[in-house]
């Protein structure tokens, strides 16, 4: 173990005090956020230069109740300008930049124009008076079909969408204005208020408690960053594991190191040193970018359920470790690092693609046949257990099951690719033949 | 006094016969020196040696017992395809050597320190690998190899590279360390290097030991005997000469098999002849080399980057 321990060192010092290194890791947020900066203002200064929407209304079928045309004259907000308007009031005026610009569109309600006639609001669109012209023609009634204008060069927007909810719940209330008494037309329009509704759950043994939403953000939340974790880790990591590997193959001091450890002992140490690298990149990106919210959240949310963050903490090690030796093993047959990168895409691949493509079924039956085999197959095992156990529904022998897989697995892969590493890393300037990579196998 | 034993040794690469059954004993005390042509198989003698790869049958043995871990680690590899990790500095990579051989960061420093001190490379300590030249490089590596005071000393081709003066002092750690008792194993090409090192040797030839044994010996018994004569009369036609042919401003007779030298001086001085130069020659290494090849049939071997 102590020369694990000293092969990790060096590998992780000699990683973290190259140039290389320290200018990605430190200049990769600040470009990040020069690029953010640049992207968010554009929108912004050319937002700033936009009047206020407006949008035309020609009522053909004669439909709409004159005190809703009087109120969207007034620009009376909806429900969505309501909630911005409320988030910009808590933020106290300390939002900048894009977050600004977009909240403060959102709050605007879409102002609506009536015009007499058709051939009024198209001209009015014409001369970009209006961003767009609803027409209600006069088999309205029968058919609920309306007409839309507008100009040929226009694009998607976000006030132009929010225009059509506000027609229709123009037309909505003015349908109900004579027919249904004052206090009942709220509950006509929305029957069911989030906000004033409660949710509970009910255990085996018939206890009600109410919902916790918080507890069922955490089973979601965790597992989901977990998963994403890994899979940044994974791809920033093996950059740097299989540099480590054809670097030492390129200098030929792999003899000189081999007659000193034992090749499992080499990638053990290769693995831990450059893992720990890769992940130190990836901790100082999330703390100094944007993620730092998603983290902060994953540790709030740990208080609440602490038994999902240590499964999840143990899956992501394990998956790692797992994924990392034998990526190296492989990546040690290549006889240049581009080669090396292809032989070990083959794993990245095995691990991530069933779970990304049968993600929905693990949810939907995380104890289903799907789930539990590739729950148990110790490739797949790490990201379909961190989505099973944010279902809750996993028994704790089956978690355990998949841990002891794991952990063999763990074992297998680091003597195996101890083995290929050892084949790999004396073979100078050729790739080993399948008929050498199966007897090293077999020897491993 | 310890032996290393190589013992029936057996290792195939697909149909390559890398080591066939090689045995044969390294005393302490002795520079051993382990020859053959490229791809005779000895690359492949040391790398078992090291654990580096496995051999098919066969064992290794110190005193009559397989190498343990900790034995491994007394030994001291330069082996033929070296490097230095070349981004780093040079005082951090044989640190690094020094504690993969279980010494602690501190005495790795100071045995590295002295040893570039003795080859006169102390300004290089913080310089960048990559920075030095190739010979400098050179005996980096052979410091790195001594940094354990190595109690076995395996060097494959520790020459290649350096100037006459490092050479000398190669040659004095070698017999230097022979002399503390350590064993010393010698891999090289360069016969006057092993003519004048070596006390045995062993000869590997298409993965099979075709010679070994005390050098003194193999050359008494490989080559004509012949001699070197500078003689103020005629030595063709002489009893006990074969054949002479000249050799500088000297005479070299080859002489019957079954005459001694000695025999040829007495019979010069019966003729009274003046004999101003008058040398025994022994059979050169190269000789012998060359010749033991020859009629053992050039081979392919096995390939020098197998593993």
């Amino acid at each position: 173990m102590n020369k694990v321990r000293i092969v990790a060192v060096r590998e992780f010092l000699a990683t973290v005090k190259r140039k290389s290194y320290l200018i990605v890791t430190f200049g990769m947020p600040f470009f990040v956020s020069l690029y953010i900066g640049i992207i968010a203002g554009l929108p912004t200064i050319l937002m700033s230069q936009t009047e206020a929407k407006q949008f035309g209304l020609v009522d053909e079928a004669a439909v709409i109740a004159p005190a809703e045309i009087e109120r969207l004259a007034r620009g009376d907000s909806d429900d969505l300008g309501r909630a911005a308007e409320k988030v910009r009031a808590m933020s106290g005026g300390r939002l900048s930049g894009y977050a600004a610009t977009l909240l403060k569109e959102v709050a605007e309600p879409p102002r609506l124009l009536t015009f007499p006639g058709r051939a009024e609001g198209i001209e009015a669109l014409r001369t970009e008076t209006i961003e767009r012209l609803y027409v209600i023609p006069p088999g309205w009634k029968d058919k609920g079909g309306i007409e839309i204008y507008q100009p040929k060069s226009a694009t998607f927007s976000f006030a132009r969408m929010r225009s059509r909810d506000a027609v229709s719940t123009l037309l909505r209330r003015s349908l109900i204005a004579d027919t249904v008494p004052v206090d009942l037309r709220p509950r006509v329009e929305r029957p069911v208020l989030e906000e004033a509704s409660d949710q509970f759950t009910v255990d085996k043994d018939g206890q009600v408690a109410p919902l916790n939403a918080m507890d069922q953000g955490a089973r979601i939340v965790i597992p989901a960053i977990f998963a994403l974790l890994f899979l940044m880790s994974i791809l920033i990591s093996s950059g740097y594991l299989l540099q480590g590997v054809a670097e030492e193959k390129e200098n030929r001091v792999i003899e000189i190191i081999l007659s000193s450890v034992r090749p499992h002992q080499l990638l053990f140490g290769k693995l831990l040193g450059l893992g720990a690298a890769g992940l130190m990149q990836l901790v100082i990106w999330i703390a100094v970018g944007t993620m730092a919210v998603s983290l902060l959240a994953a540790a709030a949310l740990a208080v609440l359920d602490f038994k999902l963050f240590a499964a999840c903490l143990l899956f992501f090690v394990l998956g790692f470790l797992m994924l990392g030796s034998l990526m190296t093993g492989t990546g040690a047959l290549g006889t240049n690092a581009r080669e090396s990168q292809q032989l070990a895409t083959i794993w990245t691949m095995v691990t991530i693609m069933p779970p990304a493509i049968l993600w929905m079924p693990i949810l939907n039956g995380p104890n289903g046949t799907i789930a539990r085999i590739l729950g148990w197959f110790p490739l797949t095992a790490p990201i379909t257990m961190m989505l099973r156990l944010g279902t809750g529904k996993v028994p704790w022998w089956d978690v355990l099951l998949s841990i002891v897989i794991l952990c063999a697995g763990v074992y297998l892969a680091i003597r195996l690719s101890g083995g290929l590493f050892r084949l790999g890393l004396l073979m100078y300037g050729k790739r080993p033949t399948l008929r050498e990579v199966i007897r090293q196998l077999r020897n491993a | 006094m310890p032996v290393l034993s190589f013992v029936h040794l057996k290792k195939t690469y697909a149909a390559t016969v890398a080591s066939d059954d090689v045995t044969f004993d390294v005393g302490s005390g002795d520079v051993f020196g382990l020859l053959g042509p490229n791809g005779a198989g000895k690359s492949t003698l040391l790398r078992m040696l090291m654990d580096i790869i496995a051999p098919d049958a066969g064992q290794i043995l110190l005193d009559g017992r397989p190498l343990s871990p900790a034995e491994r680690d007394r030994i001291g590899y330069l082996p033929e395809e070296r490097g230095l990790y070349r981004k780093e500095k040079v005082i951090d990579v044989l640190i690094y050597f020094g504690m993969l051989k279980g010494l602690s960061r501190a005495d790795a420093r100071a045995r590295a320190l002295e040893g570039l001190a003795r080859f006169d490379l102390q300004e290089m300590a913080q310089r960048r690998c990559d920075q030095m030249s190739k010979g400098q490089q050179q005996k980096v590596q052979i410091i790195g190899t001594l940094l354990h005071d190595p109690s076995i000393l395996v060097m494959d081709e520790p020459f290649s590279g350096l100037d006459p003066i490092n050479t000398v002092l190669v040659k004095d750690l070698l017999r230097e360390r022979s002399r503390a008792g350590a064993i010393v194993i010698l891999s090289t090409h360069q016969m006057p290097l092993v003519e004048e090192l070596c006390d045995r040797v062993a000869m590997i030839h298409r993965g099979r030991l075709v010679l070994y044994g005390d050098l003194e010996e193999i050359r008494r018994g490989h080559g004509e005997a012949s001699v070197l004569v500078d003689a103020s009369g005629p030595i063709d036609g002489m009893p006990g000469v074969a054949r002479t042919a000249a050799q500088g401003r000297h005479t070299r007779a080859f002489l019957v098999p079954g005459t001694r030298p000695r025999d040829l001086l007495a019979a010069l001085v019966a003729r009274g002849l003046t004999v101003d130069h008058f040398e025994s020659l022994r059979a050169p290494v190269e000789e012998i080399f060359v010749a033991t090849i020859a009629r053992d049939g050039p081979g392919a071997g096995a390939p020098g980057g197998a593993p």
